[in-house]
């Protein structure tokens, strides 16, 4: 019996701690509408919004492409000589060790989506930088950063330079860094999602040797992608 | 005599020691970084029915949604000691920090099988519960299911307690524990029903071998045990879900619930869809993902115990394990979490595998049976490695089900940039566009006023700030084209959500700091 007693009184204290028998604490007073106290002769409306619907859990969305993309395949003029400089050329990154994948993929002309064919970078801001072994003057580059699922890119940044270390003589030819994040500047290029047709960037002829392309994760996880860089130019000086 | 003495406490030392071990690996595994991964979902839902309970002082169980009123109930007084009182005010710390105590708590639970499983069977059990990635990771997501799980561990040992030693106590707390668990989701029938029909069988089997006595005790007084059982149970449901005699109706909710509710859709799965999940090897982010080896190890586990009455509560969690596994596997609806109860049953059936391995004789035999337990459990914590942080939200992750993208934790950072900067933007609304949008408010909760529509509004045009859902992305880019920069942003890892902003306001964002901006 004295078993009975304990576990029904130690039930009881359990169900009641549980069963919130205790008052609501006094919640943090929240400001209502902050839209600012109105000027003389002005009258401050506040409608009322449709409040949040609680859902059950979402379902799975789809793993295609199908809205925000091109519908027809994209195309870029170049002067006349201009053709792919960056096929099989030397790839290097800000990550040494990427999670997945080779950096060689970037520039062996395969496009496909799928493991086997793209690069993983760790999570942040992390960068690729293609030597061209020469200096060239660049007139496109055709970036395909993964395109099985419906995503953007963050921070995208494109830069050319002479220099290895990117430290002087940059130019930067796209960047849609709009939060800064990078640090490079504050961008005004438009982001994009990601298809199979990839990102083609016009180029004014900007000389150089090195391209290096920035990115901070991606609208699906914190990770950074490269399937493929196409860098098309001309020899410098031919 | 004394030496013998010595050695029986020595082992129980080692065995607690070992046990404490097992819970520390479980306990740290679970809390490791636990605030790294955004929301999920259907913890935004659940975070928002809890402070709705925070803020109202009051709770009323929906028959149709949202499962039984335990997680909340327990999470209440979590929030409250630690100074949250408000869905404002709820982090997601508070959230987690129960249901992984719990998920490291169903560890030592597995441990205590041990007069069932034998020392090592438990020791092995409590060892892949704690590192499964699979377990592991549902007990660092605030939903029903890791609660569910241990309580279903707690009220199966006082039931096997019950038949090694019956006692009219240990019925009490059957009847507690099995309140518990009917007070958190409505499956709990379906355990009910494994464990109904797996007695059965094994009854059966006894019979056959003419092994089947009751206990005296049961025989004299089972119908007032049963009774005791019964009445603690009910009471404890008539507690969670009248909210403490607050709202009678509950209680007759509690039974019409199974009449009444709604799954959602989109959620159907073929039968095969949990044994992919857990068993069938799969290469995905560069490794490959399988916790198979439990499965191989429980039906070792059963053949070692296919025979004798010594065998039997073994058999009857293995039994129990695949009742459940075919009943979840049967029904068209499926989410990852849905399984973790099948798959409680069978680490602990796979512990009394490995605890078999380990009594092999030979030498090298038994050292070999020992390094591939290792090896196993190495394994395992290496996916739970990748499956916890790395690929927590990421659909390469086996165990991730339409993960919150961290993408979202940036969007909620530029839309308290934007409210700061703007007073259009403070005042509002910022509207949201379409369903399936969760966890946006939970993200968007600091914000003082915002939204939700299905469709586009006709006043939309002098919103100054929208998110699309995809569906209605296209409706709202017609509409808004003129008047407002869209950017692509993510909500969930498959699900994109577009932020329309009207064009003056970005003009003025991007124009903020001119010295900055790209020389370009």
């Amino acid at each position: 019996m004295k078993n009975i007693s304990f576990v029904v009184l130690l039930s009881g204290v359990s169900l009641a701690l549980l069963s919130g028998c205790a008052e609501p604490g006094n919640g943090t007073e929240r400001a209502e509408g902050a839209g600012g106290e109105p000027e003389a002769g002005q009258v401050l409306h506040q409608p009322d919004f449709p409040p949040e619907q609680i859902e059950g859990t979402p379902e799975e969305g789809e793993l295609a492409n199908v809205e925000g993309v091109p519908q027809r395949p994209p195309s870029l003029r170049f002067p006349a000589g201009a053709e792919i400089v960056s096929r099989e050329k030397p790839v290097t990154s800000s990550d040494d060790f990427p999670i997945i994948g080779d950096l060689s993929y970037i520039t062996d002309g395969n496009k496909r989506a799928g493991e086997g064919y793209y690069v993983e970078l760790m999570p942040g801001p992390q960068w690729v930088q293609i030597d061209l072994e020469a200096e060239h003057e660049i007139h496109g580059i055709w970036v395909w950063h993964y395109h099985r699922q419906e995503r953007a890119y963050r921070s995208v940044v494109i830069q050319i330079s002479n220099d290895e270390n990117f430290e002087s003589g940059v130019t930067t030819v796209f960047n849609n860094d709009y939060e800064n994040n990078l640090g490079l500047g504050r961008g005004r290029d438009r982001p994009y999602l990601e298809s199979r047709y990839g990102k083609p960037i016009r180029v004014d002829g900007v000389n150089g040797r090195y391209v290096r392309l920035y990115s901070d994760g991606n609208t699906a996880n914190e990770m950074n992608h490269y399937i493929e860089v196409q860098v098309f130019g001309i020899p410098a000086g031919s | 005599m004394k030496g013998a003495s010595l050695s029986a406490r020595g082992k129980r030392v080692l065995f607690a020691a070992v046990l404490l071990i097992c819970f520390g690996i479980g306990l740290w595994i679970r809390l490791d970084a636990l605030t790294d991964r955004p929301l999920h979902a259907d913890e935004a839902t659940g975070a928002r029915l809890l402070g709705q309970r925070l803020e109202a002082g009051d709770y009323r169980f929906d028959p149709t949604h949202f499962h039984g009123p335990l997680l909340s109930a327990a999470a209440a007084p979590i929030a409250r000691l630690r100074g949250e009182t408000d869905w404002a005010s709820l982090t997601p710390q508070t959230l987690r920090l129960g249901v992984a105590w719990l998920g490291a708590l169903t560890v030592l639970l597995a441990c205590a099988f041990r007069p069932w499983l034998g020392s090592a069977g438990a020791v092995g059990a409590g060892l892949f519960i704690a590192v499964s990635p699979y377990l592991a990771y549902y007990s660092r997501v605030f939903i029903h299911e890791t609660l569910f799980g241990f309580l279903t561990l707690a009220t199966l040992l006082a039931l096997l307690h019950y038949a090694r030693k019956p006692g009219t106590g240990v019925a009490a707390l059957v009847g507690v524990a099995a309140g518990l668990l009917m007070a958190t989701r409505e499956t709990f029938v379906l355990c009910f029903a494994a464990w109904g029909a797996a007695a059965v069988l094994i009854a059966w089997e006894t019979r056959r071998s003419g092994e089947l006595v009751l206990n005296h005790h049961v025989r004299a007084r089972g119908i007032r045990d049963a009774g005791v059982a019964l009445v603690l149970a009910l009471a404890t449901v008539a507690v969670f879900y009248t909210n403490a005699g607050k709202h009678p109706a509950g209680f007759l909710d509690f039974f019409r619930t199974f009449f009444l509710y709604e799954t959602g859709e989109g959620h159907e799965r073929p039968w095969w869809h949990y044994g992919w999940m857990l068993v069938w090897p799969k290469h995905q982010g560069g490794m490959w993902w399988t916790e198979g080896a439990v499965a191989v190890l429980a039906v070792l586990g059963y053949l070692s115990h296919r025979n004798g009455s010594n065998g039997r509560p073994v058999r009857f969690l293995f039994y129990s394990g695949l009742f459940l596994a075919a009943v979840f596997s049967l029904f068209p609806y499926k989410t990852p979490w849905l399984f973790l109860v099948p798959w409680l049953h069978f680490c602990l059936v796979a512990g009394a595998g490995a605890g078999a391995l380990l009594r092999y004789r030979p030498l090298y035999p038994r050292l070999a049976a020992v390094a591939a337990v290792v090896v196993i459990l190495g394994w395992h914590k290496g996916q739970a490695d990748r499956a916890l942080h790395r690929y927590a939200s990421d659909t390469r992750n086996p165990y991730a089900y339409v993960p919150t993208s961290p993408d979202v934790e940036r969007v909620a950072a530029l839309l308290g940039e934007l409210a700061e900067l703007f007073p259009d933007v403070r005042s509002g609304p910022v509207a949201v566009i379409g369903s399936g949008y969760w966890p946006l408010p939970w993200y968007l909760r600091e914000l003082p006023a915002v939204g939700y529509w299905e469709t586009i509004p006709e006043e939309a045009m002098d919103f100054p700030v929208l998110l699309a859902l995809p569906a209605e992305r296209a409706a709202v880019h017609e509409r808004l084209e003129a008047t407002h920069a869209v950017l692509p942003r993510g909500l969930r890892a498959d699900t994109a959500v577009f932020v329309f902003i009207r064009h003056d306001l970005w003009e003025r964002y991007l124009d903020q700091d001119d010295e900055e901006v790209d020389e370009r």
